[in-house]
């Protein structure tokens, strides 16, 4: 393995984001969606072992501490997705048996011995294969955690620093796991953020527009991890991707248009509220955003996995709320999409990795289960004939996978 | 008679096997972690997740873990919510009083858990795709707890438990008066301080020892039950080979799981959702 910051690797590392019925807003509205069957244990079961057959690293569960909410009640129009996911991993351990098992966790509200004792037993329990998404909390959750004025950024990662110390204290004082311990995730971009990264992180989830891009994050902290005295490929940069496929022209604008219609406009009002923190509910959709009204209140609640600010950001000057909102509904996720055939979506993925702008993915699938079967059955034998993702699992535990070494 | 058995004794090796010879008794529920709040091994510190994990080793038999009142309530909230839906209903909790004790923190810390379980009605999840409503907004609804030791908003990010709560054990000797099942330290305790029924604990030992303690015990006392603890594995083996099928051909002990969660098949009313039957009152 090259000691080159720049170098790219040589395999996919593909992990599946579990987002209840996808990664859609509106697919919790899917014909196929059964939404009284996303509570309960055995469709996740299902889900993760159909990305096993595929063959990725790992699933991966998010976290949050606080309900979504738009102006003063929940945001009852989409649907939830918030079950413990300490809850969800620990029962796919008992039912999966090489994937692994990760999942984002606070270290906000969460102490660094809850912390350690959750994830320590998870990867005995699966034999190795955990991770952890070492989050901090956003203000929203900090309502239901006492009344003390929220961390802010800084505070919040020199916190995480701490925390993350601590709990690796507890695993080192523990026995070890046939990983070692838990593989250590972090997610953000800020410079508070890589610092944190560059320290602790061996898989990093992260956002870019190109792969230009994401070859200078990668080229960027992994010269950092080295220059902390790591391997360079002892962190693996994995950004958000979901994939729109479809084997013609037609097909695919069929399927976009169709993803587009089941966000109802009572659900698209509610994604308006949600940002904006003003209700949507009446507001005339050929009149330009009420842009003083917006700001007015977008300190007043802090919104749950979403930047605000940036939101805002996003309108343009003098738009009407339908215009903006019609441009939102047509964006499928805010991360890397690739639309077309199997072996476009293949060459996307090549593209990224032999570029060096990223190890492999965290995908998302439009909706779970169809869209990943579709991507498990006719994209990933590509990517194995083309020798760029695994025939079979190699080793037993998520680090081997990953192909990160063991800690001393 | 109840039976429950505790497995804290085990390596996590033998987890999974002891909980499915359990199930395979048809006994009520398995327990993780020492309801006494004794230390425990550094692996097995987590009960809920060890919990977790046997739901997917098992279908039918209760769930029941320690959890420590150390963690916010929040927290403890979710996990037991996530925990009773993933499972179908088959959760069931023992708080561990946080340290240092302090018995009016842990019944604010237990009150707070079940207003979020309550901050969502019953009837919430509507799942009309058409209209595009996944939950009715107006049943759910803040708790805006403002207490002595935790001050929190709500709404939890769960629906509320299948159980409506998951079933609430507690030690007799707690300081807390809601308990579904009180678990006691030996002696003849009949019921617990509100009256609910009582377990004894009861180590397992020679199969025609267990089978007649338990009989004698269970006729004498009036007790509900008992909370098995083996030595071993091979004791829930003998147990469940040797004892079980005399207790079924006695009517004491059941031979197929009833319909129904966990709360149901152990007789338990359903908790009242004080903020709904407000809301009820309100309309009426």
């Amino acid at each position: 393995m090259s000691d080159d910051p720049s170098a790219p690797g040589d395999l996919l590392h593909l992990g599946f984001w579990m987002l209840t019925s996808g990664g859609h807003i509106g697919s919790w509205r899917h014909p196929a969606t059964e939404p009284e069957k996303l509570l309960g244990i055995d469709y996740y079961v299902q889900t993760a072992r159909l990305a096993a057959k595929g063959k990725f690293d790992m699933v991966f569960f998010e976290d949050t501490l606080a309900a979504r909410e738009r102006t003063g009640g929940v945001f009852g129009e989409a649907s939830i997705n918030s079950l413990d996911p300490l809850v969800q991993i620990a029962a796919l351990a008992g039912a999966t048996r090489d994937i692994g098992l990760a999942a984002s966790f606070s270290t906000t509200y969460h102490s660094p011995r809850t912390l350690a004792d959750k994830f320590a037993a998870v990867d005995h329990l699966c034999g190795g294969r955990a991770g952890w998404n070492m989050v901090t909390s956003g203000a929203a959750a900090g309502r239901n955690f006492g009344s003390g004025a929220h961390p802010e950024h800084q505070a919040r990662y020199g916190l995480a620093h701490e925390v993350t110390e601590q709990v690796k204290a507890h695993w080192a004082a523990g026995p070890a796991s046939p990983q070692g311990h838990p593989v250590l995730i972090q997610a953000g971009m800020s410079p508070q953020g890589l610092e944190f990264a560059s320290s602790y992180g061996e898989a990093i989830f992260a956002g870019f527009k190109d792969v230009e891009g994401g070859r200078a994050f990668r080229t960027n902290l992994r010269t950092l991890v080295k220059g902390k005295g790591r391997r360079p490929d002892a962190v693996k940069v994995l950004p958000g991707f979901m994939p729109v496929i479809a084997s013609t022209a037609a097909e695919l604008a069929d399927k976009k248009a169709f993803y587009r219609d089941l966000i109802h406009p009572a659900l698209l009002r509610g994604m308006l509220g949600e940002r904006f923190n003003i209700d949507f509910t009446d507001v005339d959709l050929s009149q330009p955003f009420p842009m003083d009204e917006i700001r007015d209140g977008l300190e007043d609640r802090p919104m749950i996995g979403g930047d605000r600010a940036l939101f805002v950001r996003e309108i343009v000057p003098g738009e009407t709320v339908g215009a903006y909102a019609e441009r939102m509904a047509s964006k499928l996720s805010g991360h890397l999409t690739a639309e077309g055939r199997p072996e476009d979506i293949a060459d996307f993925m090549q593209t990224w990795l032999q570029g060096g702008g990223c190890d492999g993915f965290i995908m998302q699938a439009l909706q779970s289960p169809l869209e990943l079967e579709l991507f498990v059955d006719q994209v990933v034998p590509i990517l194995q004939k083309r020798g760029l993702h695994r025939q079979d699992y190699r080793g037993s535990t998520l680090r081997d996978h990953l192909g990160l070494k063991k800690p001393a | 008679m109840i039976l429950g058995l505790r497995l804290d004794g085990l390596p996590l090796a033998e987890i999974a096997e002891a909980a499915a010879l359990a199930e395979a008794a048809r006994l009520d529920f398995v327990l993780t972690g020492d309801p006494d709040g004794g230390a425990v091994g550094a692996v097995g510190r987590d009960a809920l997740s060890i919990a977790s994990f046997l739901m997917t080793r098992t279908r039918e038999i209760g769930l029941v873990a320690t959890v420590s009142q150390d963690s916010a309530p929040f927290n403890v909230a979710r996990a037991l919510a996530s925990m009773d839906h993933l499972s179908g209903g088959r959760c069931g909790w023992v708080p561990i009083p946080g340290e240092p004790s302090d018995a009016e923190r842990d019944a604010e810390h237990l009150d707070v858990v079940q207003k979020l379980f309550n901050s969502w009605d019953d009837d919430a999840l509507v799942f009309d795709k058409a209209a595009s409503v996944f939950a009715d907004r107006s049943k759910v609804r803040r708790i805006r707890h403002a207490g002595a030791h935790f001050t929190v908003d709500g709404p939890l990010n769960a629906p509320r438990p299948v159980q409506g709560h998951p079933v609430l054990m507690q030690r007799a000797a707690a300081a807390s008066r809601g308990a579904d099942l009180w678990i006691g330290t030996g002696g003849d305790q009949r019921a617990g301080p509100n009256g609910a029924p009582t377990f004894h604990q009861i180590t397992l030992g020679s199969a025609v020892q267990t089978g007649a303690v338990l009989t004698e015990r269970f006729s004498d006392t009036g007790c509900a039950g008992f909370l098995l603890q083996p030595r071993t594995l091979d004791d829930i083996k003998t147990f469940a080979r040797d004892v079980a099928p005399i207790l079924q051909a006695e009517g004491l002990l059941q031979s197929a799981y009833a319909p129904g969660d966990f709360r149901v098949r152990l007789g338990l009313r359903r908790p009242v959702n004080r903020f709904s039957a407000t809301r009820a009152d309100a309309t009426a």
